[in-house]
């Protein structure tokens, strides 16, 4: 205590400013850190364009409007799927849940990607899968 | 307190806001990541090493690239080089619709007509769009069936001709390949050191993964979201076949979209088969032959072709490898 008092007498308004603004920033950097879920997180795209964004960690619906009717996904249980789509084959429909970075479901006629986004290591061991 | 400890307070405070807001910063900041549709699969164009190349437009023109190959190769595109040919006896086409017939040639001799380029027909007659279930009659596809073989089309100055009026092109089966290694020199071109062409599971790496090679792993032909296995592996391509991307079942029995030409019906000696080679274009045909072929006479043709490795997941669930796989393969 007696180190701080007596760093407090010997500072400027300007040194306490910046303490307190270097503190507040370290804090809030870490405590939003904390919130963070752990894991990946869904990106939909179409040409480029990101159209949704979610972790996988949430509890989700949402339709997204495309040019064959949109499609319809369901995020939950750390897991993203198309429960259904306006387009006529609805592969999309058919195809699994996804859940690991790189994994995508495509949405042909509609123009959409789902990816399922996430650093390397987060991929339980590889970079890439050919399939 | 000293000045020196105050100091190093400070310093204290600013590197732990900065790991704080680093590690909010997103998923892994020396990554590019983009997709796009085209050739009817997700293009992922992944780029770890730039190397001074401006992204993202470096990446548009790989894009573009794959676009123009895909305008030359379809089969239905009014005015593409393959309805040019599907619609005359004798059709001048661009030197890399050339390209991409050339090779294709080379395999399916090599592999006794297993790849085959003239099954356009048969194509068209099996329902594989997922839109219904139904198995053609015999009398069908041998209907579907003239006109096609590896003597069906020839390649000369540029120029490629049909034998038979009933012949049909497709190049399905390599073209998508072909497109991956023009993004590919695209990249490589522009000065980018370490990246990965992504087209469908069918890839083509440049360079490593950083200092490490790329880990790939190979999809489970029965277990969707699961792996038989991985491969390091870097400045390569590799392309897998499976009976499990496009199929339906009908009466417990499974119909894919891989045909043995030989009869019409979807090839019954393999799962899946994955081929490591200098180019997409190549693997993308030697997995379908290989596939076709089966674990004996695909390793067979693989282990003579120069350069390619690959393995193939017969139809009793056994993987079978080339030699010289061996290092790279981690199970």
């Amino acid at each position: 205590m007696g180190a701080i008092k007596l760093l407090w007498r010997h500072s400027t308004w300007l040194d306490r400013w910046i303490l307190a603004l270097l503190l507040g920033l370290t804090c809030a950097s870490w405590a939003a850190l904390a919130q963070r879920p752990a894991g990946t997180r869904i990106v939909v795209e179409r040409e480029g364009a990101v159209l949704f964004t979610a972790t996988l960690h949430e509890t989700k619906e949402v339709f997204l409007d495309g040019p064959a009717g949109g499609i319809t996904l369901v995020v939950a249980n750390g897991a993203v799927r198309v429960r259904e789509a306006g387009c006529r084959d609805k592969i999309c429909v058919r195809m699994a849940a996804i859940s690991r970075a790189g994994e995508w479901i495509a949405c042909v006629p509609n123009r959409l990607i789902v990816r399922v986004e996430g650093a390397y290591s987060e991929r339980k061991g590889y970079d890439l899968l050919s399939r | 307190m000293s000045t020196r400890n105050t100091f190093l307070l400070f310093a204290l405070l600013v590197a732990l806001a900065i790991v704080g807001l680093r590690s909010l910063g997103g998923d892994t900041p020396k990554e590019f990541r983009r997709s796009r549709i085209l050739m009817d699969t997700v293009v992922e164009i992944t780029v770890t090493d730039a190397g001074g190349a401006p992204l993202p437009q470096v990446v548009d023109r790989a894009f573009d690239e794959i676009a123009r190959i895909e305008r030359l190769t379809s089969l239905f595109r009014e005015g593409s080089d393959v309805a040019r040919i599907n619609a005359q006896r004798e059709t001048k086409v661009a030197p890399e619709t050339a390209a991409i017939v050339s090779l294709g040639l080379e395999v399916s001799r090599a592999s006794g007509g297993a790849f085959d380029m003239t099954l356009g027909r048969l194509k068209m007659l099996w329902p594989m769009d997922g839109t219904q279930k139904a198995v053609p009659s015999q009398e069908a596809i041998r209907t579907a069936l003239a006109g096609s073989g590896m003597d069906a089309i020839a390649l000369r100055n540029g120029q490629v001709s049909r034998r038979f009026a009933e012949t049909m092109v497709d190049l399905g089966g390599i073209a998508k390949g072909y497109a991956i290694d023009r993004a590919y020199e695209t990249l490589k071109a522009a000065g980018v050191r370490q990246a990965a062409v992504n087209a469908g599971g069918d890839l083509r790496l440049l360079g490593g993964h950083g200092e490490k090679p790329w880990r790939i792993a190979i999809q489970h032909p029965r277990k969707p979201g699961g792996i038989v296995g991985s491969l390091a592996l870097r400045d390569v391509a590799v392309v897998t076949s499976g009976d499990y991307e496009r199929f339906f079942e009908l009466d417990g029995v499974r119909y894919h979209h891989l045909f043995d030409p030989r009869t019409g019906w979807p090839a019954r000696a393999s799962q899946s088969a994955t081929v490591v080679a200098p180019s997409a274009a190549l693997a993308d045909a030697l997995a379908t032959a290989a596939f076709v072929l089966g674990p004996q006479k695909g390793i067979a043709l693989l282990e003579k072709t120069p350069d390619a490795e690959g393995l193939i997941i017969g139809a009793d669930g056994n993987v079978y490898r080339t030699a010289g796989l061996e290092t790279a393969w981690e199970q």
